[in-house]
């Protein structure tokens, strides 16, 4: 059984005048130390998947429908006590700005320890310290950083911290959302080194939302596209960026320069993203799509199966 | 060939209040370029290198501490001074943020006539108009009459991007400064606007500026590149030198660190020691010493001279 | 433009405010028709009830105070708005420029705000009125010229963060000058609290005229509701309808603007824009 499995999730924000489908009809599973990639670029629903698995949508605004099984259990069903208990434990996440979440008045140190009794709240001071320094070592901090201020620390600093944080309780699933987006391409390449190096250790399956697609080239294991709310390919990185099905993942990658390499001219996507108000009876990349045919105006395209865990929503795989 | 900008040690620090010798912030550092007619040099470094300065410097809207920059071999000083309108119009810049760089009260109209009235081209309003509508379905938003009475906040960040290329070119500068155009748009709309401002420069032999933190599309766009590192430049030369013969020890980090989306080039990342530091308090040595992993002794005692190792290629550093 | 009619629509205080307003300046300009005597003239009625024949009966000097307080709104709503525009245009030109120009400009007005904060206003009307005598137009001239330090703190304030958006930098490297970039771009995007800031300066502009009528260096040729409430001070334990009335026009007055300023401020306020 795969750890997440997420099944024809839907999440609509509803304001006065209209409905944003921000997710639609996303079907994923994740297993158990896998790392996935999330990739897209912005509106396409991604960051909205990760606060939907955490239940983090404002309840009065939003409405969720479909299934998301952590473990077996549907989290959409529990209670928000239960939540509470899971979030952190077992699920936890990193956000781009998730250094604005401490306190400017504490030391880091102070406040890890508050955060280690949330879960936990009869274990020594001893064995707290123990658990945070261990961590400092994990993410390559000094444990100089124990007693600094959080204004005290660059930015790189922060976001070890901030991992560092999110790996107190050994979360079975880690939520990485643009975490290293904000970063200097140097600080980028060694976190995302040091997480690909604590992972091997820890039972740890990781999800990194990201715009980046090299993020995903260089950390992950699987990969998935999403565009305008739905998921357009999915699979092994090594399938998936290498020999591109879909439109928009070859779209996608020819957008990206290479340093290396012959030169070749770069390629955008014409148009802008979809309105995400209307109601899409036809293949959602349809209008910007330059090999769309007559089928994809017509009918939402059906996710086909490829072997190798590899799943492409497009018409032009065959099959209709 | 002729050099259309020199800058002659320009430097810009901002001295805190209570004129604390120490905590002098050395944004930019001493640069010596120049940059010849029709050619597009690339500047690259991290967040807090001084590049957006050195951009407000070249546009004049910020004054410099010391050193002159030359427009066309007279100083700029002289120039704003005695013909104000002809540097305006023949150096223009493109910003970063494209949601922020129109008034949200005027029009497309309004925002794209204003530069021709206040440089005296175009008789009428309706001459005016009409250069604006042909100009704007050059560059590819057609229809244009459409867009004309749209406001700022109807259009995405790629069509806004779009425009404000538009005006700088409407003008036809000499030179156009690009500070990060393209970092706040997606991926795939990236692409279209780096085209269009290569097709701009190539086209109507303008001289470019384009400041980036990525390599990448740097690299793609420049004849010549720049690296900055705290306020001074430490490599410059052709594009092909830099990448493949890069001789400064932060521009081979630099470029060993950048991601690739091909998931099966593996490189070896250089790493760095550090965080990224501010620019307060450097020197005497080396502002690099402290990270580099080629220090020795002599790079603490005094800053390296820039060495030529010939074909335009420079680079300040003691073990070349 | 539709959507800002709903907005309206939704925002309780401006709807109240502007129905207030609308009485009021429907009240000062049919005053000859809805006021029932002329206010100037004296009767012999003195200190009659309120009755059918003297709505809110009659002052000291048997003048008829419904039409007092009728006429009296003209008075007092030409001195809230040509007063609060007075404050508001100097306000914004100086806390425009101030915060605009920074650098040594900007220390020395402010400065110059600093000095107008620390007088005290009221007394520099009562001294200007009491040399200059106390005409309807020194008075509206003098509560400008005092009243402007807020609107130009708030407008110093909008002009240093508009000065830092990158729309201004572009407009400077288009080649547009420092006083087209002012006025076109700096003076209208930073505008809007002022508008709410400048409605709110009309009912204490009236506040102020009440004042200094009350204390007796109005105007002593037009009827005024400070006026009448200085008048009946005398005849409280009498004749409590005199002060009543006209005390309970200026608070519905101060109310209607202040209530518009405050609708304005929620409707402009992104905190509460963006939510809708």
């Amino acid at each position: 059984m795969a750890l997440l499995e997420i099944k024809n999730l839907n999440i609509t924000y509803k304001t006065d005048k209209k409905e944003i489908k921000a997710v639609k009809d996303f079907s994923l599973d994740v297993e158990a130390k896998d790392s996935i990639g999330i990739v897209g670029e912005s509106g396409s629903g991604k960051s909205t998947l990760a606060m939907g698995i955490l239940k983090l949508l404002p309840k009065e605004t939003t409405k969720i429908t479909g299934k998301i099984l952590f473990n077996g259990v549907d989290l959409l069903k529990l209670s928000e006590e239960k939540l509470r208990n899971l979030r952190w434990r077992d699920i936890s996440v990193v956000f781009q700005k998730s250094m604005n979440s401490l306190s400017p008045v504490h030391k880091i140190g102070f406040q890890m320890e508050d955060i280690y009794r949330v879960h936990e709240p009869n274990v020594s001071d001893e064995e707290v310290r123990k658990r945070i320094l261990e961590l400092f070592k994990f993410v390559n901090l000094s444990d100089r950083v124990y007693t600094l201020y959080p204004h005290e620390l660059s930015g790189g600093m922060m976001q070890r911290v901030s991992i560092a944080l999110s790996l107190i309780h050994y979360p079975k699933l880690l939520i990485l959302d643009e975490a290293t987006t904000a970063l200097d391409v140097v600080t980028q390449g060694q976190i995302l080194d040091e997480i690909m190096k604590l992972e091997e250790g820890l039972d740890l399956t990781r999800m990194m939302i990201t715009h980046d697609i090299s993020v995903v080239a260089s950390s992950c294991k699987k990969v998935v596209v999403m565009y305008g709310g739905c998921l357009l390919e999915s699979g092994y990185v090594q399938d998936v960026l290498i020999n591109p099905k879909h439109p928009y993942t070859q779209g996608l990658l020819d957008s990206f320069p290479a340093l290396t390499g012959e030169k070749k001219n770069l390629r955008g996507i014409p148009g802008s993203i979809p309105d995400l108000s209307l109601e899409y009876k036809s293949c959602i990349f349809a209008n910007r799509c330059k090999k769309a045919r007559d089928i994809c105006f017509k009918k939402v395209p059906e996710t086909k199966i490829l072997p190798n865990e590899w799943n492409v929503a497009c018409h032009l795989l065959g099959g209709f | 060939m002729d050099s259309l900008i020199e800058i002659e040690d320009l430097t810009k620090w901002y001295i805190p209040k209570g004129r604390n010798e120490d905590k002098i912030i050395k944004a930019v550092d001493g640069i010596d370029l120049s940059i010849n007619k029709g050619e597009v040099l690339g500047i690259i470094g991290e967040s807090g290198c001084g590049k957006s300065t050195l951009a407000r410097l070249l546009v004049a809207l910020e004054k410099p501490t010391f050193g002159s920059i030359k427009f066309e071999g007279i100083p700029i000083n002289q120039i704003l001074k005695e013909n104000r309108l002809y540097f305006k119009k023949n150096c223009q810049m493109i910003f970063q943020d494209p949601f922020d760089t129109f008034d949200p009260r005027n029009n497309i109209q309004k925002i794209l006539t204003t530069p021709l009235k206040t440089h005296d081209i175009g008789s009428s309003h309706k001459k005016r108009t009409d250069i604006i509508i042909k100009v704007m379905e050059e560059a590819g938003i057609k229809p244009a009459k459409d867009f004309i009475h749209r406001y700022p906040h109807e259009l995405s960040g790629g069509q806004l991007q779009r425009i404000s290329i538009i005006r700088s070119m409407l003008l036809n500068p000499k030179l156009i400064i690009a500070d990060e155009p393209v970092s706040m748009l997606d991926v795939s709309v990236r692409a279209d606007i780096i085209n269009i401002l290569l097709n701009l420069t190539k086209k109507h032999g303008v001289s470019m500026i384009f400041i980036s933190h990525d390599i990448a599309t740097t690299c793609y766009i420049s004849d010549k590149i720049a690296i900055m590192y705290l306020g001074k430049v430490v490599e410059i030369g052709s594009t092909d030198d830099i990448i493949k013969k890069a001789k400064h020890p932060y521009t081979k980090v630099l470029i060993s660190n950048c991601a690739s989306i091909d998931p099966f080039e593996k490189k070896d990342k250089i790493k760095v020691k550090g965080e990224p530091p501010t620019p307060v308090g450097t020197g005497p040595g080396c502002y690099f010493y402290e990270r580099c992993y080629k220090s020795c002794n002599g790079c603490k005692e005094s800053y390296p001279e820039m060495m030529d190792l010939g074909n335009g290629h420079y680079a300040s550093c003691f073990n070349i | 433009m539709e959507n800002i009619f709903t907005k309206i629509s939704f925002n309780k205080e401006l709807k109240i405010g502007v129905t207030f307003l609308i009485i009021l300046i429907l009240i000062a300009i049919f005053a000859p028709k809805i006021a029932t005597h002329d206010p100037y003239v004296l009767n012999d009625d003195i200190i009659a009830k309120p009755s059918s024949r003297y709505i809110f009966g009659t002052d000291g000097l048997g003048r008829d105070v419904f039409s007092m307080v009728i006429y009296g709104s003209r008075t007092s709503i030409k001195v809230g708005i040509l007063a609060a525009t007075i404050s508001s245009i100097i306000g914004t030109l100086i806390g425009g420029i101030a915060g605009y120009m920074g650098g040594i400009i900007d220390r020395i007005i402010s400065e110059i705000i600093n000095m107008f904060l620390m007088l005290p206003t009221f007394f520099l009307i009562l001294i200007v009125a009491a040399i200059y005598g106390g005409s309807l137009k020194n008075i509206i001239i003098v509560i400008g010229l005092t009243s402007w330090t807020g609107t130009a703190r708030l407008m110093r304030a909008q002009a240093m963060s508009l000065r830092e958006r990158t729309f201004v930098k572009s407009a400077k490297t288009i080649g547009e000058s420092n006083k087209e970039i002012l006025f076109k771009h700096i003076i209208p995007n930073g505008m809007f609290p002022i508008i709410s800031d400048s409605t709110m300066a009309v009912s204490s502009a009236i506040l102020s005229e009440a004042g200094l009528s009350f204390i007796g260096i109005g105007d002593p040729n037009v009827v005024s509701w400070g006026k009448i409430i200085a008048h009946g001070r005398g005849y409280l334990t009498n004749g409590w309808w005199i002060c009543t009335f006209a005390g309970i026009a200026i608070i519905f007055t101060v109310l209607a603007f202040y209530l518009i300023g405050e609708g304005i401020n929620k409707l402009l306020n992104p905190k509460f824009s963006r939510s809708n």
